[in-house]
């Protein structure tokens, strides 16, 4: 398994809870005046929801699934993903409570790993990205190579969002 | 052809529009809405209006504006796998629309310099990039956008040359590695570097 999440997170040593993100410059750039930048994302990621969907991993396989989850259903299954990750940590200090709740994607595995973000403040989004700021974490992107390679190992691993008959154990 | 009426009621051709577009904005938001088979299913038959409806240009628009006035995460995501399906159609569209644009706003705002909306041309020119036409048509296109000055415009065209990843769009794209924005700058860099 050549993607490996950690290299991809940088600093981050811990698992983390990832959120796709529809554009790059919606979270915006190093080099933005931090306020503002942080208006602007918290305003083209967060301010369309009262509850957002966030996916945990912790491991390369974890990935994976949430990778080929995401991209089922789409028009080519190695679209590219860009994602922004949140430690737990940064999440309460934004008071930012976690559900576990099944997620709606075509793989199973992924969908075990979704779960609501909900805010307990008004501005906890906005404190949440001031915090990732603040770590210099960026966004990550799995390329298109990146999500071939994935999917060849979740058609290794039987999943259902992609292989033929599925064996996958989570079929279950 | 019916022709205009001068009483101010429809002609049947703009009832007939009218509830075109209604079926078709009906099926759209079932498809956003839809996941799993239901979404490729709907996805078909989205597709199959704009590709054969007389009034797709007009269609096309109203894809694109819903998507872009939704306020659910992957909203350009989903109108981009769909337009991508349109081939030369999408092209034809985005150089119409792009003249159109200009032209419309001359009229509406004759003392402001044109504003494009960022997240309409992201969908348009990254669905354009992402088609099954030629190279060098999309290359077209896309080059066309490349003097825009907003970030978000730019950012589709950085992305766009990546998605083409033709040898005069990789060339094009090493142009962006010094431009004024680090953040295009970066992009322009990290989508070299993953090639």
């Amino acid at each position: 398994m050549a993607v490996a999440l950690r290299s991809k997170l940088g600093l981050v040593v811990e698992p983390v809870y990832l959120r796709k993100i529809d554009r790059r410059s919606d979270w915006g750039d190093a080099s933005d005046e931090m306020f503002s930048r942080a208006s602007h994302a918290e305003s083209a990621i967060f301010s369309a929801e009262d509850t957002f969907s966030l996916f945990f991993a912790s491991t390369d396989e974890e990935l994976s699934e949430v990778v080929v989850g995401m991209n089922s259903g789409r028009s080519s299954p190695t679209q590219q993903i860009d994602f922004v990750g949140f430690t737990q940590t940064e999440l309460d200090l934004a008071r930012i409570r976690l559900t576990g709740t099944q997620g709606d994607t075509m793989c199973d595995a992924a969908n075990s790993l979704h779960v609501d973000a909900i805010p307990r403040d008004g501005d906890s989004f906005r404190f949440l990205c001031l915090s990732v700021f603040a770590s210099q974490r960026e966004p990550f992107r799995i390329s298109k190579s990146e999500a071939a390679e994935m999917l060849d190992d979740m058609r290794r691993r039987g999943c259902k969002a992609v292989a033929q008959p599925p064996s996958c154990e989570c079929v279950k | 052809m019916i022709e205009a009426t001068t009483t101010g009621s429809l002609t049947s051709l703009e009832q007939d529009e009218g509830v075109e577009r209604s079926r078709f904005l009906s099926i759209l938001r079932r498809y956003i809405q839809a996941r799993g088979e239901d979404h490729v299913n709907l996805g078909r038959v989205v597709n199959a209006y704009l590709k054969f409806s007389p009034n797709s240009n007009q269609l096309i628009n109203e894809l694109i504006s819903t998507c872009v006035d939704m306020k659910v995460s992957g909203r350009l995501d989903i109108a981009i796998d769909i337009l991508s399906q349109l081939g030369k159609q999408i092209c034809r569209y985005a150089n119409d629309f792009l003249i159109n644009d200009i032209t419309n706003w001359g009229h509406r705002f004759p003392e402001r310099a044109y504003e494009p909306n960022d997240d309409y041309w992201f969908i348009l020119l990254r669905s354009v990039a992402q088609s099954s036409a030629s190279a060098t048509d999309r290359f077209g296109v896309v080059r066309k956008c490349g003097k825009a000055t907003s970030r978000g415009v730019v950012e589709a065209v950085v992305e766009s040359l990546g998605d083409i990843a033709s040898e005069d769009a990789m060339t094009e794209l090493k142009k962006y590695l010094v431009h004024e924005d680090p953040f295009i700058a970066r992009l322009a860099a990290s989508i070299l570097e993953s090639r």
